[in-house]
């Protein structure tokens, strides 16, 4: 146990030295907030590419989620599957208008974009609130995911791995902003899909193969490699699931932030590309081996329908899986919450500085001033998120799928009508805002059928949206600046 | 045992229900493809 704590710690080091080296290597290249916060739109569609599944993809899916199929089946690989459909939508459909409009209103931030486009300052800042407040939890998330699976791992007590956690993002985003982040995704997503496709193979092989597995799974439960009955509390999770964390990335900022920052169109199709790969191979193979683990924890004495799911992959990692692979999966974990963490503390500090505090409390301050209050801020945020993870008061699933229910609730519809109504203005995309936030948060708390909240939240909020349009006073400038045709 | 491998058999041919294979696999699979369209035709045109 010793041995595989010191290579474990020897890991952390050496991934932290390159991960600090990234943020020495990006520190040069940002001088101002437009740097900082979109990499002034020169970051290409390959790095991109990645580090969008990188940032869609966290600790949460390798831990949390790869829990839940285990106790569920292989039934979960539905939510994963339907990843890259999403994607599809986001590279083919989206990203090339709202990139358009990110560049042509010089938009720092998604809350930047919502105040330009609507030329409102009033909704930007209350959008950007929101950001802040709700994309707390999903923070936390990926923070006990990293903390659970690093104490379960390396040995140390969770709030170390919590903390290492916060210390490791807060190296390279201090310094690099979305230079350092996405550059460090581009190397983090690499590594975390070998990792899981590593992982998923030698599952497998340790029960022999595809078909031998399953029958393993089935000789447990039937329901194990069956779809859950229609209507069911499992097919009611695996539906909600499968639209939240498929659909409800598109409007999180974090996924803005990345998709309509890439510099060309060219280079927006080459990140199609990547991104659709990334997204269906990722989970795919983390929902495998988390299905698979079920039989394989069972041989070792082990039952995960009474495990914590939070620490079913992390037992299985220690109890099931060589040393040199736990080591291995070890990196991926690593890489896989990193990657998540840091996309969400930058767009946050990013957001509160641009969106809040200069526009409320500070009108006059300057560019340097923003990009080093930028720099504390991400700092404090990932301190903040720590911690509140050192006492997580619900599981992984429970915080991530909160947090994405309630932002794609309020932003679905403000993003669609910004991006394809020329007669939208603030009142619409407020009125979609309030009525998918609160629609969502009551569905969440008296649930009149079991439904998840992610349905009947953003169908009200692009209804409300759009139907909202049809009364528009849209600032005319506006629209025909950005709704102008191509050359 | 034997009535369990025999509904297995009866599932897809990848020992999985058919509604995982159609409503996970299928949607997963022709997105990845249809990129790949997007990709080669819009950079014929440009």
């Amino acid at each position: 146990m010793a041995e595989i704590n010191m290579v474990s710690i020897g890991i952390i080091v050496v991934y932290m030295a390159i991960l600090g080296a990234i943020g020495w290597f990006s520190r040069n290249k940002v001088k101002c907030t437009a740097d900082w916060c979109v990499g002034s739109f020169r970051i290409g569609g390959i790095v991109m590419g990645v580090a969008f599944f990188a940032t869609y993809f966290s600790a949460v899916i390798m831990v949390g989620f790869a829990g839940l199929s285990a106790k569920l089946g292989l039934s979960t690989l539905v939510i994963g599957l339907w990843h890259p459909v999403a994607t599809l939508l986001v590279f083919a459909i989206i990203a090339p208008v709202l990139s358009k409009m990110f560049k042509e209103l010089n938009a720092m931030t998604y809350s930047e974009f919502f105040t330009l486009r609507f030329k409102n300052q009033a909704f930007g800042t209350l959008s950007s609130l929101v950001i802040a407040i709700f994309i707390f939890p999903y923070t936390i998330s990926a923070i006990i995911a990293m903390g659970s699976a690093l104490s379960a791992l390396v040995g140390t007590p969770f709030w170390i791995g919590v903390i290492a956690s916060g210390v490791i993002v807060a190296i390279y985003i201090f310094t690099g902003g979305l230079f350092s982040a996405t550059l460090a995704e581009f190397v983090q997503g690499t590594v975390m899909v070998f990792v899981v496709i590593g992982v998923a193979l030698f599952s497998y092989s340790m029960l022999g193969g595809y078909l031998p597995a399953h029958q393993a799974l089935a000789d447990i439960n039937i329901s194990l490699v069956s779809f859950p009955a229609f209507g069911s509390s499992t097919w009611v999770t695996i539906i909600g699931l499968t639209a939240v964390m498929s659909f409800g990335f598109i409007a999180q900022p974090q996924a803005v932030l990345r998709y309509a920052t890439i510099c060309n169109k060219l280079n927006i199709k080459k990140a199609m590309i990547i991104a659709v790969l990334g997204t269906l191979i990722f989970p795919l193979a983390a929902y495998s081996y988390g299905a698979i683990s079920n039989p394989i924890l069972r041989s070792f004495g082990y039952n995960p329908a009474t495990m914590i799911q939070d620490m079913i992959i992390p037992t299985f990692v220690n109890v099931a899986l060589p040393q040199w692979l736990g080591a291995v999966f070890l990196v991926g974990m690593l890489c896989a919450a990193t990657s998540t963490i840091d996309a969400l503390v930058h767009m946050t500090a990013g957001t509160v500085t641009k969106d809040i505090v200069k526009p409320v409390f500070r009108k006059e301050m300057t560019d340097k001033g923003q990009l080093r209050l930028m720099q504390v801020l991400s700092l404090v945020f990932a301190i903040g998120a720590c911690v509140f993870a050192i006492y997580p008061q619900a599981t992984i699933v429970q915080l991530a799928s909160y947090a994405w229910t309630v932002i794609a609730s309020a932003f679905f519809g403000p993003l669609l009508v910004a991006v394809y109504s020329k007669r939208a203005d603030w009142k619409s995309a407020l009125g979609g805002l309030i009525v998918g936030f609160a629609v969502a948060q009551l569905w969440y708390l008296y649930p009149p059928i079991p439904l998840h909240a992610f349905f009947p939240g953003v169908g009200a909020s692009v209804l409300v949206s759009f139907a909202l349009c049809r009364f528009g006073k849209p600032p005319q400038d506006m629209v025909e600046r950005l709704f102008k045709p191509s050359k | 045992m034997l009535v369990i491998s025999l509904v297995v058999s009866q599932l897809s041919p990848f020992g999985f229900d058919w509604w995982i294979l159609l409503g996970g696999f299928v949607p997963g699979l022709a997105s990845v493809a249809i990129a790949f369209i997007l990709f080669f035709r819009r950079g014929k045109e440009e």
